[in-house]
C-alpha cells in the first residue's frame, strides 16, 4: 500500500478509530491490531513476501532470547551468526543473487573463459533492506549487552513490521522503538496534530515535488546522449530534489503516521542540502542508515584498523560507504556512488582543519546558525553530492560516465524543456525549509512560533489543494526498490 | 482527543465547503449548456436514447474519433444510418460502458473503435469521463465504471471536485499568467461528429512533439487488453461486427518518432485477434494522403482530414462486406 494512495486514506482512519476507540482497553490488543494492520499494509503489495517478515521475526525473537540466556561467549556468537546469516542470506538471495552471478560471469568472460549468462527471475521484496537491518540491530545490541530481549512476541513482531516504517524506514533501533510497544500509549494531542502537519508536508514533497520532477528526470536519463550539457546539469539537479523530496517525504509521512498512534520515531532527515561539507551532509541525510552503519560497520572496522591511524580510519570509512552503496542497490553504479562519497572524506580525515559539524539538541533541531559565508560551501557540497547522483540514477556505469563526459566536454547552453513549475515548487520547499531549519520539519509550528491561526489554516488548506490539483502522475517511492 | 477530533472535523468542513465552491464553479457552465440544450454529451445521448434501434454503425473513442468520422459521408456511401459516439478524453473502460449503454437502446451492425495509446494510459480526465457517464440511464454502468473502471482513484475523483477538476483549475491558473484570449469557435455537430473548420497554424506545427510511444506515455497494456477483450466479447455476443481503426496524425508529427510504437503495437496485437484493424495513417495511402493542414491541431482531423478518414473507413467496411 502506498502512502499516497486512495487505499491508505481509507486504511489509516479505520486503524486509528479501532486503535483509540474500540480496542483501547488493553495494550496487548492494541499491539495485535497494529500487527495485523501492518501485515495488511504489507500484504497489499504482495502477500507471499509476508512469510519472509514472519520468518525473520520468529528467528530474531528466538535468537535474542537465546543470546541473552547464555553467558558463554562462543554460544552467544553462534546464535548471533545464525541471525546474521539468515538476514544477510535473505538479502543476498533476493537482492544480490543476480548481481553477483552476473559480475562473476563477466569477470570470467573478461579473462577469456566463456560462461553462459544465468539469472533467476527473483522479485525483490519491498522493504527487505529496511526490516532486515532493523532485526539485525536487535540481535547485535543484545549480543553487545546494550539491550535486553523482550519476551513479548507480539510487541517484537509489531516492532519489526510496524507499518509506517516497514517498507522504507526510518530504520528504528529496538532501544528506541521496542519500549514504546511495551508501555501504554496515551493520546497526545500536540504530537498527533504535529504528526498530521508532518504528513501533509511529506505529501507535498512527494506528490508535488518528487512526482512532478520524475518525468523530466526520467526523460533526460533515458536519452542522455542526445541532450545538451546544460540540460544534463539541470537534469541531475532536479533529480537531487526529486530523490530528497521523495525519500524525506516518505519519512515525514511515516513519522507523522506513527505520531497519530502515540509513537515517536527518530529523525531521519535534517535539511541535508544546507550542509557545508560532506561530513555534515551524512549527519543530515538518511540519519537512521548512517547511524546504523556507523555503529555496526564503521566503528568495528575502525577499531580493527586502529593501528593504521588516519589511513585505517579512511579504509574503514571507505569500506562503510561501499557497503552503503551496495545496500542501496545491487549494481556497480551504487557501489561507485558509495565509493565517491568515501573519497569525499579524504580532505575531512587528512586535513588538519576541523570541519564544522552540526550540533543537535534533543529534538534534533539545529543550534547552529548559518553565516553568509556558508552559502558557497553549501553550494559546493550540493554540487559534489549531485555528481554522485549521476551514478545513483544512471542505468549503468557506462551511461553515468557518458553523462559526465557530456557535462564536462560540452558548452553548457541554456537547458531545453526547463520544468519551471517544478522549479517553482522546489523554491517553495527550500524557502520553507530555510525558515524552518531550526524545526523538525517544514510545517512545524511550535508554541513559540507566532504564526496566527488563520494563516496556519490557510497554509494547510492551500497545501492540501496544491497536492490535489498539482499532483504529478503517481510514482512509487524511489527507496521502495532498496 | 476531543480537541483533536474537533480540529479534524472543522478542517473537513472547510475542505468540503471549498470543494463545493469548486464544484459549483466548474459544473455551472455544463449545467447551463444542458438547460440550453447545447451540451455535446447531452445532445449525443438524447439522440441515442430517443431514436431507438436507428443506428447501424456507431463509432466509439475519444475526441480523435468524433473529429474523424463524419456520419453524413458514411451514411451516403454505405447506405446506412451511423452515429458518432466519440466523447472527449474517452478511455478504453469508458468506451466499454458507453457501448453497453448504447446497446441498451440501439441494435447496430457495426461498431468502430478508435485506438490510441492515451486512451489506455493511467492518466484520465475524470471530469470528461464522468460528464459522459452522467448521461447513462443505467446506474449499474455508472457504478461499475467508477469502481471497476478506475478503482480507488476513480472514487476519489468522483467525490472530490478539487481532484476531478484539477486539469481545468490548472488551465485557469495558467490562463492568469498567459496573455491573449482564444477566439470563440462556432461548433457544428453532425450526428455526434464535430465538423471542425479550424486549421493548424505553422507556429503550432513547429511546436509539434512526437506522438504517444512507450517512452512518453504510460500505456497500460493490461488495462487495454482487459477492456478490449470485453468490447470484443460484447460485440460478438450481440452479433456485431467490430472494426478497429487508428485515426491519422499530422505527418510531420508522426515523422518525429524514431519508432512508431503505437502503430506497431496495435498492428501486432490486432493480428492476434480476429478483428479487422485499419491504421488510417497508412491505409490506402496512395489515394488518401494526409498533410498537416488536414488537422485542426496536433492530433484532431479537421473537416478536410475527416473527409479522408471517413472515406477510408467506407472503403474498409466495403472491403469487409465483400469478403463476407
Amino acid at each position: 500500500m502506498l502512502f499516497n494512495s486512495f487505499e491508505f486514506f481509507i486504511f489509516l482512519p479505520i486503524v486509528f478509530v479501532l486503535y483509540w476507540f474500540v480496542l483501547n482497553k488493553k495494550l496487548s490488543i492494541q499491539n495485535v491490531l497494529l500487527l495485523v494492520a501492518s501485515y495488511v499494509f504489507y500484504g497489499w503489495w504482495d502477500i507471499r513476501f509476508l512469510s519472509l517478515i514472519m520468518l525473520s521475526t520468529i528467528l530474531d525473537y528466538y535468537v535474542g532470547l537465546k543470546i541473552h540466556s547464555t553467558e558463554e561467549p562462543k554460544k552467544r556468537k553462534h546464535w548471533l551468526w545464525l541471525s546474521m546469516g539468515f538476514n544477510l542470506g535473505l538479502l543476498g538471495f533476493f537482492k544480490y543473487f543476480n548481481f553477483f552471478v552476473d559480475s562473476w560471469i563477466s569477470a570470467f568472460n573478461s579473462i577469456g573463459i566463456e560462461m553462459d549468462p544465468f539469472a533467476l527471475n527473483i522479485i525483490l521484496p519491498v522493504g527487505i533492506s529496511f526490516y532486515t537491518f532493523q532485526t539485525m540491530s536487535y540481535s547485535l545490541d543484545i549480543h553487545k549487552r546494550k539491550l535486553e530481549p523482550t519476551k513479548n512476541f507480539v510487541a517484537f513482531a509489531t516492532f519489526v513490521a510496524f507499518f509506517p516504517q516497514l517498507v522504507a524506514g526510518p530504520i528504528e533501533r529496538a532501544s528506541n522503538l521496542l519500549p514504546q510497544f511495551l508501555q501504554r500509549r496515551k493520546f497526545n494531542n500536540k504530537l498527533a496534530v504535529d504528526g498530521l502537519r508532518q504528513m501533509l508536508w511529506g505529501l507535498f514533497k512527494k506528490v508535488i515535488i518528487a512526482d512532478n520532477c520524475a518525468p523530466y528526470v526520467n526523460d533526460i536519463f533515458a536519452d542522455y546522449s542526445t541532450q545538451s550539457s546544460g540540460t544534463l546539469i539541470l537534469g541531475v539537479i532536479i533529480f537531487a530534489f526529486q530523490i530528497y523530496a521523495d525519500f524525506s517525504g516518505y519519512t515525514d509521512i511515516a513519522i507523522g503516521t506513527a505520531r497519530l498512534f502515540g509513537f515517536d520515531f527518530k529523525r531521519n532527515f535534517n535539511f541535508p542540502y544546507f550542509s557545508r561539507n560532506i561530513s555534515e551532509f551524512w549527519k543530515r541525510w538518511h540519519i537512521s542508515l548512517s547511524s546504523w552503519l556507523n555503529d555496526y560497520v564503521f566503528t568495528p572496522l575502525a577499531i580493527n584498523f586502529r593501528n593504521y591511524k588516519k589511513q585505517g580510519i579512511f579504509a574503514a570509512l571507505f569500506l562503510t560507504f561501499l557497503i552503503s552503496g551496495l545496500w542501496h542497490g545491487a549494481g556497480w553504479t551504487f557501489i561507485i556512488w558509495g565509493g565517491l562519497h568515501g573519497l569525499y572524506y579524504i580532505p575531512v580525515i587528512f586535513s588538519k582543519k576541523r570541519f564544522t559539524s552540526i550540533s543537535t539538541n534533543k529534538s534534533g533541531s539545529n543550534k547552529q546558525e548559518f553565516a553568509f559565508s556558508d552559502i558557497p560551501k553549501m553550494i559546493l557540497t550540493f554540487l559534489m553530492v549531485c555528481l554522485t547522483y549521476i551514478f545513483f540514477r544512471a542505468a549503468s556505469v557506462a551511461d553515468a560516465l557518458g553523462y559526465i563526459k557530456i557535462i564536462f566536454t560540452e558548452i553548457p547552453y541554456w537547458p531545453s524543456g526547463v520544468p519551471y513549475k517544478s522549479i517553482l515548487f522546489i523554491i517553495i520547499l527550500m524557502t520553507a525549509e530555510w525558515f524552518q531549519r531550526g524545526k523538525e520539519h517544514g510545517l512545524q509550528f511550535n508554541e513559540d512560533t507566532k504564526v496566527p491561526l488563520a494563516l496556519r489554516w490557510t497554509i494547510y488548506i492551500s497545501l492540501l489543494l496544491l497536492i490535489l490539483v498539482f499532483s504529478g502522475q503517481q510514482q512509487q517511492f524511489i527507496y521502495f526498490q532498496f | 482527543m476531543k480537541n483533536f477530533l474537533k480540529k479534524i472535523g472543522l478542517f473537513l468542513i472547510v475542505f468540503i465547503v471549498i470543494n463545493m465552491i469548486i464544484n459549483y464553479t466548474y459544473e455551472l457552465p455544463a449545467k447551463k449548456a444542458i438547460e440550453n440544450k447545447i451540451h455535446k454529451n447531452f445532445l449525443k445521448w438524447t439522440d441515442i436514447h430517443n431514436n431507438k434501434n436507428t443506428y447501424d454503425l456507431v463509432t466509439i473513442g475519444a475526441s480523435r474519433a468524433y473529429t474523424a468520422f463524419n456520419p453524413k459521408i458514411l451514411d451516403s456511401a454505405l447506405n446506412l444510418e451511423s452515429y458518432n459516439m466519440g466523447t472527449s478524453a474517452q478511455d478504453i473502460a469508458e468506451s466499454y460502458y458507453t457501448l453497453k449503454e448504447v446497446l441498451d437502446y440501439q441494435n447496430p451492425k457495426y461498431i468502430v473503435l478508435d485506438l490510441f495509446f492515451p486512451s489506455s494510459d493511467n492518466e484520465h480526465d475524470y471530469y470528461q469521463i464522468y460528464s459522459n457517464a452522467s448521461f447513462f440511464t443505467s446506474n449499474n454502468y455508472k457504478y461499475d465504471l467508477v469502481t471497476e473502471g478506475y478503482g480507488g482513484t476513480g472514487v476519489a475523483n468522483y467525490f472530490i471536485p478539487a481532484i476531478k477538476f484539477k486539469n481545468y483549475i490548472k488551465q485557469d491558473l495558467n490562463g492568469l499568467f498567459s496573455k491573449g484570449n482564444t477566439a470563440k469557435q462556432e461548433v457544428n455537430w453532425i450526428k455526434g461528429f464535430l465538423y471542425d473548420t479550424v486549421t493548424v497554424t505553422k507556429k503550432q506545427i513547429d511546436k509539434f512533439t512526437p506522438i504517444s510511444d512507450f517512452q512518453n506515455t504510460a500505456f497500460d497494456e493490461v488495462r487495454f487488453k482487459t477492456y478490449f477483450n470485453k468490447i470484443k466479447t460484447i460485440t460478438k455476443e450481440n452479433n456485431i461486427k467490430l472494426i478497429c481503426v487508428r485515426t491519422p496524425y499530422p505527418p510531420s508529427r508522426l515523422a518525429l518518432n524514431k519508432v512508431d510504437d503505437e502503430g506497431i503495437f496495435f498492428k501486432e496485437f490486432m493480428a492476434t485477434t480476429e478483428i479487422p484493424f485499419y491504421d488510417l495513417n497508412s491505409y490506402r495511402s496512395a489515394t488518401y494522403k494526409y498533410n498537416d493542414f488536414d488537422f485542426s491541431d496536433y492530433h484532431h482531423p479537421n473537416f478536410r482530414g475527416a473527409q479522408k478518414a471517413s472515406m477510408q473507413l467506407v472503403e474498409a467496411i466495403k472491403k469487409d462486406i465483400k469478403q463476407n
